[in-house]
């Protein structure tokens, strides 16, 4: 059996997730269709949780090089013209499937989870040219990134290639090189501001800009997300008062979903979140770091991967609703609507259970796990 | 040694969740702090609230201004205009849009162009159009119709994955121009729209202009009624809040009324469009034939309603384009004058009711010894009272007066009204004078006995004294809002004999013996009282025959149905009665009688009940 507490956290999310995207799809698109659509989708994300959490973390190390080729394919051919890639605003991210689209960065980023845990332990004996290890990492993570930046995803792109650096920092190999390269890169970054100035500026001119009096329409975003979680208050307008969803607040029902609990349900709504994460998150790390104690070093670092993965995307959206970062596109796991990221968080969300019950199985069971 | 070494990393695991949690207390504490974040001044709370919240005004209608028959003086009309906006117009609809507004296309092309030019986004083309006006129809067919447009755009070309990689490099990709590209397709037409706005609407339009005042843009009473019973006829705003508050989307307002929206209430007048009309005609006629500066006049009912209230010049108040004071002002309550000798009739009254004349036609009056300034003439040396008031005799009436107290003079025009505000409308009205007897010189007393020295007058507050006629020596008060409840309270001030007995007399100054024979109306009994008195600039009487005539009188002499008062300031021509070639000094007999008589004659003619004397 599952943990519990960490399933109904989950469980509760989900729901929570479920009912706040209604709310804030049904008002702008005045249809059910997204409704529909979401429930089918979390029904379909617990079906596959379902299946994960009856399979061993050992066979998903066996297939974790397939499953990144294949992720690598699915990003290229997200570049296929119509109908099988799909556009939006400019930018290819989509594989049409009929139905729904399908988002194959959402499924690199726990591919590279996966794969780099694995390629992590497979790298763990070659200490002898320890530059050509990291020199390989780094060529990986580069193949992704590449493919990512043309799709313009630089979320996703940031997300993959940071939580692969905390991975390989966590794992202790490659320490020396990844410190040396990190100084390097802080160098260039130095050099780089202190060459063209105006860029850098431009970049962090979100926190020191008074963007109240500002027109620039890239924080219209911000100010509207800001404007509703304020109108809410402690308790908010109540569940589907809200108005910035009408038309003043974009992405109301995918990134700044965040913005519509605040103004909804109030600080107790957004309370309620954060503490969820906070919790699921704590009981994930504690998680891998008993896999760890016990030897399972490839649970570990999966375990790890994803909960980091959550740990970034969850500072990020919620940062930005909250208007603390600029806004960029990062959905919120588990509430914000989308198919290919609540499948893919919920199949995650499953392999950090899996890990947990192989963990807390007795001695002779566990020498099969990983 | 080396597992051992790994084993410990997950510290830095924890460093990674450490980190998270401590996100998440600034999440916490950002999460919470946001609604009391100031702004500009403001908490962002309040400022939310006050994005969600929008007060909306709905505009009350003005109440209509009706006649004591319902007939409508004033009114709201809803009334459209059409407004372009040259920026979006297709060009290829200005014809067509020329066609619907019938006006030329060139013209509208021309003006368009124009607008285009200084870039603005609103023009009214027509203005004032009634709901039936065949523009409205045509635009709103052309509104229906689709035609083929053209126009270009410019569009930027998307660019290839190849340039969108040296653009993520950092490395600057030459933007490509945009191009022009000419898209066609059926549009409707775009820019036009018909906007409805209120007017207010006098049909009347001069004759009641001075008396209803006007509105002014923004709808609120500037002049006369209009302005003096505003907060009845202006109703109040509604106001609500709306609160952007409900689930459904069509619709996802919440309103939450403020302040209940009452539309004005209607005004009833006592005056009687028709005889409104007649008044007002008569006194313009008057007034440009003797080419007065200017002229009004006063219909009263015997029970004291006002039925007409005339000046002139006057102005068109449908005309929202030009304004003269002078045009809007009420002079029959507003101005201060000297009511000259048709004030004699009262003095009389009084002298008969204090017993010291008799005013039959064996009392003889003395003329022929010289009282203050006032010299005896030679045609007269001894006359009754009948002729002093036929031949408006100064000399007699003074010689009447001094047989009289000044105590009796102040309390008989105080009960008169003199002095006095009617009530009627306190904002422009003037109320006149009346000096306490005690402070009245020598003179006093006799310059008052014919209307001039310590007291002054409105034409109303003249023409309401007159009543006294027509109620048996009582007064009523004055009315001009008909309401229902009639004050039937009446203040006795002479007795009725002889208040008979005046009448007598006055009916036989209108006759060929007396002063008003211009004011015979064949077949009408009629009687009155001419006046005339020099007007009265910057403070001293003038020196150049500045007049101020006057005529009030009544029809019939028994029981009377219609009280008159007509002033003219300043005829400048007047003819004898015998030859309409040969000018003649202007006095109260030869202008304002005649004014009276047309108005008075007009007003019978109409009236059916009351029968001519020649037909009964």
């Amino acid at each position: 059996m599952p943990d519990k507490s960490l399933l109904s956290a989950i469980i509760a999310l989900v729901i929570f997730g479920w009912i706040m995207s209604f709310s804030a799809s049904l008002a702008y698109f005045e249809s059910y269709s997204y409704f529909f659509k979401q429930t089918f989708f979390i029904l379909m994300a617990l079906s596959a949780g379902l299946v994960i959490l009856n399979t061993p973390i050992s066979v998903l190390q066996k297939y974790s090089i397939p499953l990144f080729i294949l992720s690598l394919v699915l990003l290229v051919i997200v570049f296929f013209p119509k109908p099988i890639g799909h556009e939006v605003n400019n930018s290819s991210r989509w594989i049409n499937l009929v139905y729904f689209k399908f988002q194959p960065s959402e499924l690199m980023k726990l591919s590279m989870v996966l794969f780099m845990a694995g390629f992590l332990i497979r790298q763990e004996k070659d200490l002898r040219s320890p530059w050509m290890g990291f020199i390989k990492t780094i060529f990986i993570i580069g193949i992704a990134d590449v493919l990512l930046l043309l799709e313009t995803d630089i979320g996703a792109t940031l997300i993959i290639s940071l939580t692969a650096m905390a991975m390989l920092y966590a794992a202790g190999s490659y320490i020396r090189q990844l410190s040396i390269v990190t100084i390097g890169l802080l160098a260039v970054l130095g050099v780089f501001i202190a060459l063209i100035p105006n860029r850098f500026n431009r970049f962090v001119s979100f926190w020191y800009e008074d963007f109240w009096s500002s027109n620039n329409e890239k924080l219209y975003q911000t100010k509207a997300a800001l404007i509703g979680i304020a109108r809410g208050d402690w308790f908010g307008t109540g569940l589907g008062a809200g108005i910035q969803k009408y038309g003043l607040l974009p992405e109301r029902h995918t990134d700044m979903i965040f913005a519509v609990i605040g103004e909804e349900l109030g600080i107790v709504g957004m309370l309620f979140v954060l503490l969820s994460f906070a919790y699921i998150l704590t009981k994930g790390f504690n998680i891998a770091k008993l896999a760890l104690k016990k030897g399972r070093k490839y649970s570990s670092y999966v375990v790890f991967g994803i909960c980091t993965w959550f740990a970034m995307q969850i500072t990020v959206n919620i940062g930005m609703n909250l208007g603390l970062l600029p806004p960029k596109g990062f959905t919120l796991p588990l509430i914000s609507y989308g198919g290919t990221s609540m499948i893919l968080t919920i199949i995650s969300l499953a392999i950090v259970l899996r890990v947990d019950m192989e963990n807390k199985t007795n001695y002779s069971k566990q020498r099969k796990y990983v | 040694m080396k597992l051992t070494r790994v084993q410990n990393y997950w510290n830095r695991q924890a460093l990674v969740k450490y980190c998270f949690i401590a996100i998440i207390v600034v999440f916490v504490y950002q999460a919470i702090n946001i609604h009391s974040k100031q702004v500009n001044g403001t908490s962002l709370k309040d400022k939310a609230s006050a994005r969600a919240e929008q007060t909306i005004t709905e505009n009350a209608i003005r109440g209509n201004i009706l006649d004591r028959n319902g007939n409508i003086l004033a009114i709201d009309l809803i009334q459209n205009k059409i407004n372009l906006d040259p920026m979006i117009i297709q060009d290829e609809y200005i014809p067509l849009l020329a066609e619907a507004l019938l006006i030329p296309i060139k013209e509208l092309r021309r003006i368009i162009e124009e607008k285009r030019n200084n870039q603005r986004k609103e023009y009214i083309v027509k203005e004032n159009l009634m709901v039936t006006d065949p523009i409205l129809k045509n635009i709103s067919e052309l509104k229906k119709r689709r035609i083929e447009v053209c126009n270009t755009q410019l569009i930027t070309p998307s660019i290839n994955l190849f340039e969108k990689a040296k653009l993520l490099a950092g490395i600057d990709v030459s933007l490509k121009e945009k191009v022009e590209r000419v898209k066609c397709g059926k549009q409707f037409v775009s820019g036009v729209a018909i906007q409805s706005s209120g007017f207010r609407y006098y049909p009347k339009t001069k004759s009641t202009a001075p008396l209803l005042g006007r509105t002014n843009n923004n709808n609120i009473g500037v002049f006369g009624i209009e302005a003096e019973f505003d907060r009845y006829l202006a109703g109040t705003n509604g106001e609500k809040i709306i609160k952007d508050n409900k689930s459904n989307s069509n619709i996802y307002h919440q309103t939450e009324i403020v302040q209940e929206l009452k539309n004005g209430e209607d005004i009833k007048l006592t005056i009687d469009a028709d005889i409104q009309f007649h008044v007002y005609n008569a006194i313009k006629e008057s007034a440009e034939f003797h080419e007065a500066d200017s002229a009004s006049a006063i219909v009263l009912s015997p029970n004291g309603e006002i039925l007409a209230l005339a000046n002139y010049p006057s102005a068109n108040p449908n005309d929202r384009k030009s304004f003269d004071a002078e045009e809007y002002r009420n002079r029959v309550l507003a101005d201060k004058i000297e009511p000259g000798s048709t004030m004699k009739p009262f003095t009389m009254l009084l002298a008969l009711d204090k017993g010291v004349i008799t005013a039959t036609e064996d009392e003889l009056i003395d003329v022929t010894e010289r009282i203050g300034n006032h010299r005896p003439d030679e045609k007269y040396t001894e006359i009754t009272v009948k002729l002093i008031l036929e031949k408006s005799h100064n000399l007699g009436t003074i010689n009447i007066s001094e047989r009289l107290e000044n105590e009796d003079f102040y309390n008989a025009w105080k009960k008169l009204g003199f002095g006095e505000s009617l009530g009627l409308m306190p904002s422009i009205e003037n109320p006149g004078i009346l000096r306490h007897f005690s402070t009245w010189g020598l003179t006093d007393k006799r310059s008052v006995s014919f209307g001039h020295g310590p007291m002054n007058t409105n034409l109303a507050q003249l023409a309401r004294a007159y009543l006294v006629f027509a109620n048996d020596g009582a007064l009523p008060a004055l009315k001009l809002i008909k309401d229902g409840n009639i004050d039937t309270k009446k203040q006795q001030v002479f007795s009725p004999e002889s208040t008979k007995r005046i009448a007598e007399i006055l009916d036989s100054v209108v006759s060929m013996k007396g002063s008003g024979y211009r004011a015979i109306i064949d077949g009408y009994d009629v009687a009155g009282k001419t006046g005339t008195a020099e007007m009265v600039i910057d403070g001293k009487y003038s020196k150049e025959g500045q007049k101020r005539t006057y005529f009030v009188g009544f029809s019939p002499v028994i029981n009377p149905k219609y009280i008159i008062a007509v002033r003219l300031d300043y005829p400048k021509k007047c003819f004898v009665y015998w030859d309409p070639t040969l000018r003649n000094r202007c006095e109260g007999s030869n202008s304002a009688a005649m004014a009276f008589k047309v108005a008075m004659e007009r007003i019978l003619f109409n009236d059916l009940e009351i029968q001519s004397v020649s037909e009964s």
